[in-house]
């Protein structure tokens, strides 16, 4: 039971994200709850690999063979973040860049695309 | 469409997607018991195979090299993309901080300040350089490594304002070396075809394991990755602290 509702956790950050995105008033917000919706693929993916009582994948400390969680989705997980933090930071450009042309960051005022 | 309406709807399809997703999660291997067998095979193969200790970096500069180019290629469109989108709407500027900012927060950063500011400089590039290296030893690595360096150009930029941070980081520089990093990682990958027939194939000699040139071509792989890594981020301070400042001419 307690298994699953690890599980549960990914589900619901993914969902929190989604709702905080739909209902956004402000670009930055908006932005941030991205993030979130994303982090939970993190999560998610070092759940699934995750093992009772073993080690990281590095055996500098301890003996190879010692019981360890699965070091690909470790290996995801970090391209997957420095990848995330990256299209955030473009995204945030966006957001500067809406705000110098239309003084709002209010997505209901952008109404229509105009170039 | 108003914001009630907008809430209700996206609160029932929320639901819904949530019941859908715990369903979903309901199918997987119960917590806690990893089935492998990928990952068992690579935990009790690599460190012999490799001579490597951290078999996350064997699988990210090694097994799965080709897919760590493919993301360190999106990290380097991003950041490209951001210069393209930030520079194109900006016009002159100078180096003066924005008008009302000046007047809110006094002058400059106090002695104090600064002088934190240096000592948080040397942590972040003592750590940073350390973990960039260690790829192969310890739980650190380039992007790691290359992102917390970066943190140099953000302590700049609090602790001795932007016209400081701008002489000691040079823009062309760094894009320049980032470029460098890119690039070489792709080189490696041709030249390591050339040599044996096979993209991103780890010819040189492994070495002891837990050496710090061990491994073969990872910590070099590794370099260039931490070295791509730091110039990207120190391009997006550059390019986000740029915006702070007041322009010379207003937008039309």
């Amino acid at each position: 039971m307690i298994g699953y509702l690890a599980f549960v956790v990914p589900v619901w950050i993914f969902v929190a994200g989604l709702y905080g995105m739909a209902t956004s008033r402000n670009l930055i917000h908006l932005i941030l709850c991205l993030s979130i919706t994303q982090s939970s693929t993190y999560v998610l993916i070092l759940e699934v690999g995750y093992r009772l009582g073993a080690t990281a994948p590095v055996f500098s400390d301890v003996l190879p063979g010692t019981r360890a969680v699965d070091p690909v989705v470790d290996a995801l997980t970090l391209t997957d973040i420095v990848v995330g933090a990256t299209v955030t930071a473009l995204l945030l450009a966006f957001a500067l860049r809406i705000h110098k042309r239309t003084g709002t960051l209010d997505p209901e005022a952008l109404r229509e695309m105009s170039g | 469409m108003n914001d009630r309406i907008r809430k209700t709807i996206m609160m029932a399809t929320g639901a819904a997607l949530f019941a859908l997703g715990l369903w979903a999660v309901g199918g997987l291997p119960s917590f806690g018991h990893y089935p492998g067998p990928y990952g068992d095979v690579l935990n009790t193969v690599a460190p012999h195979e490799r001579q490597i200790p951290n078999i996350v970096t064997a699988v990210n500069f090694d097994y799965r090299g080709m897919d760590t180019l493919g993301e360190e290629y999106i990290f380097f469109a991003a950041v490209a993309g951001i210069a393209l989108v930030l520079r194109n709407d900006r016009k002159r500027t100078t180096i003066d901080a924005l008008p009302s900012r000046r007047a809110l927060h006094g002058p400059d950063a106090t002695d104090a300040v600064r002088m934190f500011t240096v000592l948080a400089l040397a942590v972040t590039v003592a750590f940073g350089m350390y973990l960039g290296i260690h790829a192969a030893q310890t739980p650190g690595g380039g992007f790691q490594g290359g992102a917390l360096l970066s943190g140099f150009a953000a302590l700049l930029l609090l602790g001795f304002g932007f016209p400081v941070m701008r002489k000691i980081l040079s823009q062309d520089g760094f894009e320049a070396v980032e470029a460098a990093g890119a690039g070489a990682y792709a080189l490696i990958g041709i030249a390591t075809l050339v040599a044996s027939g096979a993209f991103l194939k780890n010819v040189l000699p492994l070495g002891g394991e837990g050496q710090l040139f061990s491994a073969g071509t990872i910590p070099i792989i590794n370099l260039c990755v931490g070295v791509e890594v730091c110039a990207g981020f120190f391009l997006l301070f550059l390019e986000f602290a740029h915006e702070t400042r007041i322009e010379e001419q207003e937008p039309e």
